[in-house]
């Protein structure tokens, strides 16, 4: 074929997504950024404020501080936990333990259950008058707590919730962790390495692109967590304010006070933050991934 | 790939020591898998005994796991209480119609960046990869006001009318899999004077089937738990998918965590019946995503 | 070879256009209904609200006798009652509003004032005889002195009591004019502890709107929406009063104790509770005991009762406004109150008809307590119909959760809360 022919089968045959790029992203993202200069209700038209919506956002607002300030806790412990508590999973399952298959998807199928589904079952769990989770701790002799209605449990609580899903990141790392090629371990054997060590100059290394990419992934979905706090807090982010989240704040900005201008603003300030967090997470930790033998 | 295969440990010669730590560290790790199974279980035993518990038993403090009467009939109250049975087929439909589309358009464009180096390849692919980071709040408002425009909210159109347009994930994922099929099948098929769309056809999408599978699951299940998109869109209760309708449950009159949770189970129940007709593939998938990028 | 490629590439854009085309016809098909042109093919659309689809299947029942006696047909939108706002606006930005909508009585104003409902007042003085209608029936659907709105209903929240437990304690029903002290009084008396542990409240959670009412004829602004009240000595009291009913004689639940049970009182977690003719129903139903209903108690000369009642608007982009109007003028002064009663309980509007309440197949034996208030007590629907009512009230109520939640003293609370929403909503 000539190449002038493979380019235009080329375009051909990645129309859809090239038309979906310019209608649903490329089009939507200028037409977002003007609406964010705008004061607009969705009825009648759209009034131009300039730059007041960002001003506003970072000098009028607490809740817009509120929401990022929930968003940031509950990403910077959320995250970690979760990528910690699917690596040891992975790590448990890859230490040639029978019955795996069985193994496995009792720790992956939790990350499947929908996530209304999910938190109307924890949301019955974590009841502080009659849930199971209190009546454990009262018989243990624990203190017990109001776990979604405390304003300092229910950002921890809704971390705990997003744990029982730790089984997807855990597939991946599986998968990682045996493509490492066994000689590499034997290698470091006969020079007299301990496990320790071995995980720490073996393992972690050759499965850093899965932990890298479940990092960024993780963060990205971290920060637009919706969801659950709308399930748990119906849709109002309490108890005071303590999961209102910023998405859960953008979505009550655009749809229930049907202010599309700030809503808009906030995606913005939304995307360079993700924007920036990612750069600096190639920036980081880019260098330090293996990216196995693979022709691509 | 089978992944449940574990590659044979062939070393023989250890020493005792050695061989008795391994044995301690076995014991170890199934008693933690045990323990950890039970954590994990858990909350899917309290949702199906819940799912068969006399309202009263629900409230009762100290909770016990087990009815002391199996009240199966919080399953047909489910369908008095909400409309259940609508929310249902609207998800069914939505799913389909998304599944399909996405299917669709996922396959054909992962070959022209699989197969296809056309002019400008590299970029439109970094375009591409990069979508995928970026967040769908960012569009969410204009996307809606142009559907709001064209009096398409409170219909399935806003839901379903972006899968024909291809996602990136799973046109990523479609394409690695593109990528490790032979090129020389499809050479052999050019000198038998195929063209491009018979390649595609005839010898990439039988030749496929797995991932074709993985992504047909992943977006079924991706539409089946939507819950933003269902509501910004949807008004009108009959028109609600499932996601959105068992949320009613909770602010009805009637006490109904029973009603309430057998609710859950049937919505969960499709998604683990998915998992297990296609596990073999779907694994497999979301592990090719995550591992080789 | 060139060409069949290209046919086949092109029928399959074509096949996917097409599906998409038939699914955007799916999808909208239903909802059509806005530009039929011959008039016996007319279908007019009413936005309602109701939590569960037996609800919205009795209000159906009761527009279909409106199709029987007129050939128009008519079809429900039904949102959950906190999206109905929401998706009111939703449905007004891309020109969809049925034609005619139930509203909410603190967004009221809010819509009236962004144009969307249909202005009534001629219709209504040509159309109407006002006097049939029960003092300040009307009232409810008026703004700025103007008919914005019918009432389909008209009533007031009442207390239910579980007259099983009111035996048990050894106590007599109340008096109709019971006070606030007598109020607590029961509550402490009806209130059960069993290891430490509330097994039974003497009250569900106590609204504030009604609190305030009893305390000071206010609730957060004065009735006119021009003064923010809720700081004022009487209504702070109210407040602290709901705060001690949980945190002080632990007769009300906390939030924690009440999260996940939506009626305490059919479950028999509360001997009493706030409760309305709609709810008569309901607790008939599942209720396993003897109950009865009794009026909010009063504090002094300022208190006011609750009212309630559903106004109905017909909506500025309806495309059949004369049938819109016929059909409301059938649910608010016709046949369309009697069948509202029958079928969901709904108290009528009409002097004539109010006291048929009392012979519902599900009213309490004191249910003629509530035709008395209607009759004959001050009353106000709790909101004040201004633009930002709405906004205000859940400031206020989020920040009267929060002084319950956290014990905190009403006074200063409220002192800072009123000052910040007297400096955003401009208001004395």
């Amino acid at each position: 074929m000539s190449r002038k022919r493979t380019t235009l089968l080329f375009y051909l045959f990645i129309s859809p997504w090239l038309l979906g790029f310019f209608i649903f992203t490329a089009g939507p993202m200028i037409y977002s950024l003007f609406i964010s200069l705008t004061d607009f209700s969705g009825i009648g038209s759209a009034k131009f404020v300039g730059l007041a919506n960002y001003a506003k956002m970072f000098t009028g607002d607490p809740l817009f501080w509120k929401s990022l300030w929930n968003t940031f806790v509950y990403t910077i412990f959320g995250v970690p936990l979760g990528l910690i508590a699917g690596y040891l999973l992975a790590l448990l399952l890859n230490t040639k333990v029978k019955g795996l298959g069985v193994w496995r998807t009792i720790f992956y199928l939790p990350s499947l259950v929908p996530a209304v589904a999910s938190s109307l079952l924890w949301l019955l769990i974590f009841q502080p008058d009659f849930g199971v989770a209190n009546a454990i701790l009262r018989w243990a002799n624990l203190p017990t707590s109001n776990w979604l209605l405390s304003e300092a449990m229910s950002k921890p609580t809704l971390i705990i919730m997003s744990l029982w899903g730790a089984g997807g990141g855990m597939i991946i790392y599986l998968a990682g962790l045996q493509d490492v090629p066994t000689s590499l371990y034997e290698a470091a054997e006969l020079d007299g390495a301990g496990p320790l060590r071995k995980f720490f100059t073996i393992t972690i290394p050759m499965t850093s692109n899965v932990i890298f990419f479940n990092l960024i992934m993780g963060l990205i979905g971290s920060f637009q967590v919706f969801t659950q706090a709308y399930v748990v807090s119906n849709g109002k982010g309490g108890p005071n304010n303590s999961t209102l989240f910023y998405v859960l704040y953008l979505y009550s900005n655009a749809f229930s006070y049907f202010k599309m201008g700030y809503a808009s603003a906030l995606a913005w300030i939304l995307f360079l933050i993700i924007l920036v967090v990612t750069v600096i997470q190639f920036k980081f930790f880019g260098n330090k991934v293996y990216y196995g033998d693979s022709t691509n | 790939m089978d992944i449940s295969k574990v590659p044979e440990n062939t070393r023989k010669k250890k020493s005792r020591s050695i061989k008795q730590g391994r044995k301690w560290s076995k014991i170890i790790s199934y008693l933690l898998l045990i323990i950890l199974s039970v954590v994990f279980l858990f909350p899917f035993l309290w949702l199906v005994f819940t799912a068969v518990k006399p309202e009263r038993e629900v409230l009762t403090f100290p909770p016990r796991m087990f009815p002391s009467v199996w009240k199966w009939s919080n399953y047909p109250e489910v369908f008095k209480l909400i409309d259940f049975g609508q929310y249902y087929l609207n998800s069914i439909f939505v799913s389909l119609i998304g599944v399909f589309g996405t299917v669709l358009s996922s396959t054909l464009v992962a070959f022209g960046f699989a197969r296809l180096k056309g002019a400008g390849h590299g970029i439109w692919f970094a375009l591409l990869l990069a979508t995928m980071m970026l967040p769908s709040q960012v569009t969410m408002i204009p996307v809606y006001l142009i559907y709001s425009k064209l009096k398409l909210v409170n219909t399935f159109v806003p839901l379903t009318l972006g899968a024909f347009f291809g996602s990136a994930y799973y046109i990523f994922l479609q394409r690695q899999f593109f990528l490790t099929i032979p090129k020389s099948l499809e050479e052999s098929a050019r000198l038998d004077g195929a063209n491009t769309f018979q390649i595609f056809a005839k010898i990439m999408l039988p030749l496929s089937v797995p991932s074709v599978i993985t992504v047909a699951l992943l977006t079924f299940m991706g539409f089946w738990n939507d819950f933003m998109n269902p509501l910004i869109y949807l008004n009108d209760q009959s028109k609600y998918t499932l996601a959105l309708g068992i949320m009613q449950l909770q602010g009805s009159h009637v006490v109904a965590w029973g009603p309430l949770m057998a609710a859950s189970v049937m919505v969960i129940v499709p998604v683990i019946i998915t998992f297990f007709v296609g596990q073999k593939y779907f694994i497999q998938g979301i592990a090719t995503t995550g591992s080789k990028e | 070879m060139k060409k069949s490629f290209g046919l086949k590439l092109a029928s399959l854009a074509m096949l996917s256009l097409g599906l998409v085309a038939a699914l955007a016809g799916c999808g909208s098909g239903s909802s059509k209904g806005g530009t039929t042109e011959k008039k016996e093919d007319v279908t007019l659309r009413i936005y309602t609200w109701n939590q569960d689809p037996s609800g919205a299947k009795r209000e159906q029942a009761i527009f279909d006798e409106f199709t029987k006696d007129t050939g128009i047909k008519v079809k429900q939108v039904v949102a959950p009652w906190d999206k109905y706002v929401d998706k009111f606006m939703t449905m007004a930005s891309s020109n969809t509003l049925p034609d005619l909508t139930w509203i909410q009585t603190a967004s009221f104003a809010t819509i009236q004032k962004k144009g969307l409902l249909m202005d009534l007042d001629s219709y209504v003085k040509k159309n109407i005889d006002t006097d049939k209608f029960l003092p300040s029936a009307l009232k409810i659907g008026q703004i700025d002195g103007k008919q914005w709105a019918l009432p389909r209903d008209m009533s007031a929240q009442q207390l239910s009591i579980n007259t099983d437990m009111l035996k048990e304690a050894g106590l007599s029903m109340p008096k109709n004019d019971w006070t606030m002290d007598e109020f607590l009084d029961y509550a402490k008396k009806l209130t059960k502890v069993e290891n430490g542990k509330t097994t039974v409240f003497g009250i569900d959670n106590f609204y504030l709107s009604p609190l305030l009412l009893a305390y000071s004829g206010n609730n957060i602004t004065n009735p006119a929406g021009t003064k923010i009240t809720i700081d004022q000595k009487n209504d702070v009291a109210g407040v602290q009063f709901a705060s001690d009913l949980v945190n002080k004689y632990h007769v009300s639940p906390t939030s924690a104790q009440a999260q996940g049970i939506s009626n305490m009182f059919v479950a028999e977690k509360s001997a009493m509770a706030i409760c309305g003719p709609w709810d008569w129903q309901n607790i008939s139903e599942n209720a396993k005991f003897n109950w009865d209903v009794i009026p909010m108690p009063t504090v002094n000369s300022s208190s006011v009762q609750p009212q309630a009642g559903l106004p109905i608007g017909v909506t500025s982009q309806t495309k059949h406004k004369k049938e819109a109007l016929q059909f409301l003028k059938w649910l608010s002064a016709g046949r369309g109150q009697k069948l509202q009663m029958k079928g969901v309980g709904s108290v009528p509007v009409l002097k004539s008809q109010v006291n048929d309440v009392t012979k519902t197949e599900f009213a309490p034996k004191n249910a003629s307590s509530l035709v008395d208030i209607l009759e004959h007590s001050k009353m106000w629907i709790a909101a004040a119909y201004t633009e930002d009512y709405a906004e205000i009230q859940t400031k206020a109520n989020n920040e009267v959760s929060n002084i319950i939640l956290k014990n905190l003293d009403a006074k200063t609370d409220l002192k800072k809360l009123a000052k910040s929403l007297r400096s955003e909503y401009n208001l004395k």
